[in-house]
């Protein structure tokens, strides 16, 4: 018993069963993938397309109405594959393989140069977000390792390593079409090994992690616990970032004030609490840490918005991201230290109030007294606990009256 | 003439073939208009040509060179095709390769009658 879709290619409607759709689906992806960088791609794509599906529909008129892998595959070798189609190249590199109909043996491929490696995120085995996978890949070893030393390390480092994943995910590239997992694998982008990425043989000859369905119960056992651990991490994250994340709104809206009030010139002194308008009268920092503040909420907002549109956008280009994550990176920077800043001359602020607080003083006729309570600024000075201290100021003169020392000046 | 194209490595039969690709759509092409895979049908009655795939990428340089062009036209089952047909230039270009073809069949015969003898 096997499933069946409905597919319509270039207006032909036609009844494909499953594993023949997925080998079809990837062999127009691959086309699309070889030919994208000539000017007229989507000509091409589209005219071989066509003739898939006229060839298609000559095969569906002969036999079987349902097309099946044998149906897909002699169109492939038809058409060929899509290294032979590219013109550009001078060299093709074609088999002595003149075809005269009738099933042949696969073509023999001559040895082809290595292939470089690249880091990818392996969707199909993540746990999160596919980056300790594709790591592992790159790596070749198992992602279990991986998966531990991450969790690990994150701990170990205090989040350090937790958000060096967060900007792999945003960096690295997914593996969407099977030539990008070839990559990703370090294998040959050939049709067999197409095919094999399709069918998920894959991992099973490569001995690495089996698709959900095949996973050992140890394996299984261990995947979910590291599966429960990110969640936690997540969790953990969410509870230091939320302050933080209010904590930068709250900069980001005195810069704003900040900015209207250094414009316009309207103070906003009556609407605000105190403690915010003490910010405010920090200028250079303050406007810093806006700064700083737009960018660090700014860009994963970019981004996400983007990834929220569910119309997929063209992917941003590498280096746009790399920029994005750089100054991402500089803001975060910037919003810390201008942040740790504030708050050092906040409390400076603070103890001067509660140094004016704390000195008592009244008006009178005679002049001004102040009397300043010893308990309360012992801390401050060396006097003597629980001694009042007061010096008088009147027209006739300053008087000064502690245990130790009684001084007045031009008193009569 | 022939000097430039001498074959330097293996895969003769297919340099070969891919130069010769291009005369033989265009001579296809001058008796009457056709889509790809009327081409495509001619081509395999030769012999001529190993992969389908490489026709499209052909097609789509002849037209940029200005030697075909094509119009859309209904079909009796299916979407419209593309027909494909000669422009003046690329007549004059078929009587280039034309003449070029049949100096090099007639200089490689006498070569190759004398070598027998």
């Amino acid at each position: 018993m096997k499933k069946t879709f409905s597919i319509n290619v270039a207006g032909f409607p036609f009844t494909i069963d499953e594993d023949a759709y997925i080998l079809l689906n990837d062999y127009l992806q691959a086309i699309e993938h070889a030919f994208s960088k000539e000017e007229d791609a989507t000509e091409i794509i589209n005219d071989i397309e066509g003739r898939v599906a006229e060839l298609l529909a000559e095969r569906t008129a002969e036999g079987s109405p349902i097309i099946t892998v044998n149906d897909v595959e002699e169109v492939i070798s038809r058409i060929g594959k899509p290294e032979e189609m590219v013109e550009a190249d001078e060299e093709i590199v074609i088999t002595e393989n003149v075809r005269t109909g009738g099933p042949t043996p696969p073509p023999y491929i001559p040895p082809l140069p290595p292939v470089k490696k690249k880091l990818f995120r392996d969707p199909q085995n993540a746990m999160l977000g596919g980056v300790c996978s594709g790591l592992a890949w790159y790596m070749n070893i198992d992602p279990t390792v991986v998966r531990l030393a991450t969790v690990l390390l994150t701990i170990l480092s205090a989040s350090t390593v937790g958000i060096a994943y967060i900007i792999l995910w945003i960096v690295v590239p997914e593996a969407r079409t099977p030539l990008e997992r070839l990559q990703m694998m370090g294998e040959q982008p050939t049709m067999a090994n197409i095919a094999k990425t399709v069918t998920g043989t894959f991992r099973e000859e490569t001995g690495n992690v089996t698709p959900s369905n095949h996973r050992n119960n140890f394996g299984d056992a261990l995947a979910s616990f590291f599966g429960i651990c990110a969640k936690v991490l997540i969790i953990i994250g969410l509870i230091i970032g939320i302050p933080c994340l209010i904590g930068l709104v709250l900069g980001l809206l005195g810069c704003i004030f900040a900015l209207i009030t250094f414009l316009t010139g309207i103070t906003f002194d009556s609407v605000m609490p105190e403690w915010y308008q003490e910010a405010g009268t920090i200028p250079i920092w303050g406007i810093l840490c806006g700064i700083g503040c737009i960018l660090t909420i700014g860009i994963p907002l970019f981004i996400l918005i983007r990834m929220g549109l569910k119309k997929r956008m063209a992917p941003l280009s590498k280096g746009v991201r790399n920029t994005l994550v750089i100054v991402w990176i500089l803001g975060f920077i910037l919003a810390g230290f201008s942040t740790g800043k504030i708050v050092n001359i906040a409390t400076e602020l603070d103890k001067d109030e509660v140094r004016r607080e704390m000195m008592n003083y009244s008006v009178d006729e005679n002049g001004i007294t102040i009397l300043e309570n010893k308990d309360s600024v012992a801390e401050d000075t060396d006097s003597v606990k629980g001694k009042r201290e007061i010096i008088s100021i009147t027209s006739e003169g300053i008087v000064i009256d502690t245990d130790s020392v009684k001084m007045e000046i031009g008193t009569k | 003439m022939a000097e430039k194209n001498k074959p330097n490595d293996s895969n003769i039969r297919s340099q070969m073939r891919k130069g010769i690709l291009e005369y033989c759509v265009l001579l296809l092409l001058s008796r009457t208009r056709a889509y790809p895979s009327d081409i495509i049908n001619g081509l395999k009655e030769a012999d001529l040509i190993v992969v389908e795939g490489t026709l499209y990428t052909l097609l789509n340089r002849l037209r940029k060179e200005g030697k075909l062009n094509y119009e859309w036209e209904e079909s009796p089952k299916g979407p419209p095709r593309k027909y494909y047909f000669m422009t003046p230039v690329g007549e004059e270009t078929l009587k280039e390769m034309s003449e070029a073809w049949d100096e090099i069949v007639a200089n490689v015969n006498h070569f190759r009658n004398e070598t027998k003898q």
